[in-house]
């Protein structure tokens, strides 16, 4: 153990936090966004989407986290170079960043567990809350900001707490595309003496604080959120 | 367009791939019967009353926390390196030892968590009816927890215990990271020949064997859940 060293590397590390937070924060982000759209075309059983989305979220839940990584940063650019050469662009693969393509595998990942999430959530919402939204005259989509998502949105709290951390747990594998968040910085730093052990200690350590401070935020969010659910 | 190489890098790698399953199954067994046995250990800690118990649930909770708190690839990174400083204390040479051992430490640690706390969960979700029923009858300790207590746990917790270790059986695609060659390292191993050309299609193969292996867990277990469920007479 090099106590000295190991001092000395913690404000390089410190500085690779924002980026990890950044991409699990987009992730999040548009995870949601897609989850509910997969959550209503679910809910509503549209034609064809319902079933492109059962198809989409068996695939996602098969397939590990890494694999998806590697497809996404193997399969886009290809598809990106394919189809601007069918009209005559070239395109340099080199110029997509790998933390968006991280995003993107990230993204497609948790929107088949979001989806399910809000789903379980919004179907919890007594039917006479709509009834109720449409009898003073909101439109359906007023009745869905105003009604449900607040109420909907309190029964979801845990599991969303549960999934943002795992979003941010698996931003670590990013370093295998050469992003360099938290965990590439640590390989990094640890290369040049080979004192990995400490180095992911201290990465261990850092993913174990902002852990804790995210559920922290949550289970205040819940106690706060709490008055809610004698509505619903 | 030009995805034939990609095509192709997809039915040339697909045996190739398909070869080392019996690798990957033959270390998720390992994992599952290891963690679960860790588990039991745990939730039994966590569950007892007495004051060693006590003392004892300080370490499994911060063992739970930072098992569920930090992420995967960082703990077999941990182990990877960890376990040969933590040996060479006690004098024993780890260099010789098979990859495979550290990944099943990884692994089974990292489920024996999540399997324990199901299990506390499904343990405490019993009725206390049950007990004084087997004690009525003249059953002892021992008997209660192995023909009433213990079935009963297991049949509530087996469907979670079932997509924990599906989990468990995707995660260890991560285990490539530190040379462990199963249908993830190899495919790796792959795509690195490649000179560049059809990755996608060696991780789409990739890909399908894992869909496949979920696949068939899963109704591996769901069969197994509704013969359990079958015996009525329990409910």
């Amino acid at each position: 153990m090099d106590i000295k060293w190991l001092i000395s590397i913690i404000p390089d590390l410190i500085k690779a936090i924002p980026l990890t937070l950044y991409l699990a924060a987009l992730s999040i982000i548009f995870g949601l966004l897609l989850g509910f759209l997969i959550a209503i075309i679910k809910m509503h059983q549209i034609k064809v989407l319902y079933q492109l989305a059962n198809i989409f979220t068996t695939i996602i839940r098969g397939v590990p986290m890494m694999v998806q990584l590697y497809l996404s940063y193997y399969a886009i650019p290809l598809l990106i170079k394919s189809f601007l050469a069918i009209f005559g662009y070239s395109f340099n693969i080199t110029a997509i960043p790998g933390t968006a393509l991280v995003i993107i595998a990230l993204t497609c990942n948790y929107s088949a567990y979001f989806s399910e999430t809000i789903r379980a959530s919004l179907q919890a919402i007594d039917k006479g809350q709509y009834e109720a939204a449409s009898s003073i005259g909101m439109s359906p989509l007023k009745t869905m900001v105003r009604i449900i998502i607040p109420q909907a949105l309190v029964v979801a709290l845990p599991n969303l707490c549960s999934l943002f951390i795992c979003i941010l747990k698996d931003t670590s594998l990013a370093y295998m595309i050469t992003v360099n968040e938290l965990m590439g910085t640590a390989k990094i730093l640890a290369g040049f003496g080979y004192n990995y052990f400490e180095a992911y200690a201290i990465v261990a350590l850092i993913y174990w604080a902002i852990d804790a401070i995210i559920s922290a935020i949550f289970k205040h969010a819940e106690r706060r959120a709490g008055h809610f659910i004698n509505i619903a | 367009m030009k995805f034939d190489k990609e095509l192709q890098a997809f039915i040339g790698s697909f045996p190739k791939l398909v070869e080392y399953v019996p690798i990957t199954l033959r270390c998720f067994v390992f994992i599952v019967l290891i963690a679960f046995a860790l588990s039991v250990i745990i939730a039994a800690i966590n569950l007892g009353k007495g004051k060693v118990c006590k003392v004892l649930q300080i370490f499994t909770g911060i063992f739970i926390s930072f098992e569920r708190g930090t992420p995967l690839i960082v703990q077999v990174m941990l182990v990877y390196f960890g376990i040969p400083l933590i040996m060479k204390i006690g004098g024993v040479d780890t260099t010789s030892w098979n990859v495979e051992i550290f990944v099943v430490i990884a692994f089974s640690l990292n489920l024996s968590v999540y399997y324990a706390e199901t299990l506390r969960s499904s343990y405490l979700s019993i009725n206390k009816g049950q007990f004084e029923a087997a004690l009525s009858i003249g059953m002892n300790d021992f008997q209660i927890f192995r023909r009433v207590t213990a079935p009963l746990t297991f049949r509530v917790a087996l469907p979670t215990l079932a997509s924990f270790s599906v989990d468990t059986l995707k995660s260890t695609s991560l285990a490539f990271c530190i040379g462990f060659i199963d249908v993830m390292g190899r495919g790796v191993m792959l795509s690195n020949y490649s000179y560049g050309q059809g990755q996608t299609g060696i991780f789409l193969a990739v890909a399908l064997i894992f869909i496949v292996l979920c696949f068939v867990f899963d109704r591996i277990f769901k069969i197994w859940e509704r013969k359990l469920y079958k015996d009525k007479q329990f409910v």
